[in-house]
């Protein structure tokens, strides 16, 4: 069962973007901010990382740039609010696999997540 | 700010008008409802002129401010009727309005889902722009406008941008109202592109 780590300081997205990923057979873990994603990606070695961006203390931009600079391999998928293009295209550079605006539908999300855990494994 | 023209002001409207079709299309996948959209209209008004401009400033609201910087610098305020928020908490968590065990939720929820549509309204209209914004974290407040205006960044600017727009619901009664305030650079910043494109 593929595991999936959503990391969003918004207990609602957490909840609205988990239930789906749960019902469709994913193991979902969850982490409250960048610091607590950064852990328990060490600590749990999801299979997708699913990113916010705008989160307090540590942001997604902030994350993502760690785990670039680390050589992370495991794939990473933005959900966020900000729709300009130009934050896109930075976290596309920056490593990221997708990049999905909220709200999302879960026959949006489910297909990019599978085809991706699917590339790499 | 007097000096901004109407086709200008038109051109200002239409870009708010892109970025407020986005978020009704964010608030229909988000409930599952058709949501309709009155046309915004923006005001360019002095600041001491603001609380006039605002309804029901002794009633209590929920409020989400959001910060911007960049290309703009600004706060844009999403503000909702009491009953609207407890509406649209209601229909996405399925449960009565806050009590004590759902209070963080409550916000939370509301947070978000002002988050989202701040983004699109504003997002849309950087990206027509060519221009980038940063958004900071985006704070609750449940209170009378008046107070939560006393707060308000906009204090130290002469004149201020406030764009209403107001969306409904109709198959579950649900209305909220879209107070955006741009301060003067960013009236500015717009002014300066549709100016440019109408040459």
């Amino acid at each position: 069962m593929s595991s999936i780590l959503i990391v969003d300081d918004s207990v609602f997205q957490r909840r609205v973007v988990g239930a789906p990923l749960r019902a469709g057979g994913f193991t979902v873990h969850e982490a409250v901010d960048g610091n607590d994603g950064l852990l328990k990606i060490k600590e749990l070695h999801p299979d997708l990382i699913l990113l916010d961006i705008l989160m307090p203390e540590k942001d997604g931009l902030q994350v993502l740039k760690e785990l670039h600079d680390t050589g992370n391999t495991i794939p990473v998928v933005m959900l966020t609010s900000d729709v300009q293009d130009s934050t896109r295209e930075e976290c596309l550079s920056l490593g990221a696999q997708a990049f999905l605006n909220k709200p999302v539908k879960a026959e949006e999300l489910i297909p990019v997540i599978t085809s991706l855990i699917t590339k790499e494994s | 700010m007097n000096h901004i023209t109407q086709p200008v002001l038109d051109g200002m409207v239409e870009l708010v008008n892109i970025g407020v079709g986005r978020s009704a299309g964010s608030l229909n996948t988000l409930t599952g409802h058709h949501v309709s959209l009155r046309v915004p209209e923006i005001k360019i008004i002095r600041v001491t002129e603001l609380k006039k401009e605002l309804p029901c400033p002794d009633l209590p609201f929920t409020v989400i401010s959001q910060d911007y910087s960049g290309a703009f610098d600004g706060t844009a305020m999403l503000m909702f009727p009491q009953e609207s928020a407890e509406g649209i908490f209601r229909l996405m968590i399925g449960e009565e309005k806050k009590n004590q065990t759902n209070d963080e939720l409550w916000q939370m929820t509301l947070t978000e889902i002002a988050n989202i549509i701040v983004n699109a309204v504003m997002g849309s209209i950087t990206n027509i722009l060519g221009k980038k914004i940063k958004f900071h974290i985006p704070e609750y407040h449940e209170d009378s406008l008046e107070h939560i205006l006393t707060d308000s960044r906009f204090l130290g600017e002469e004149t201020v941008a406030v764009v209403h727009t107001i969306f409904e619901v109709r198959e579950i009664e649900i209305s909220g109202k879209i107070v955006i305030l741009l301060t003067t650079r960013s009236i500015e910043t717009i002014a300066e592109f549709i100016t440019e494109k109408m040459a």
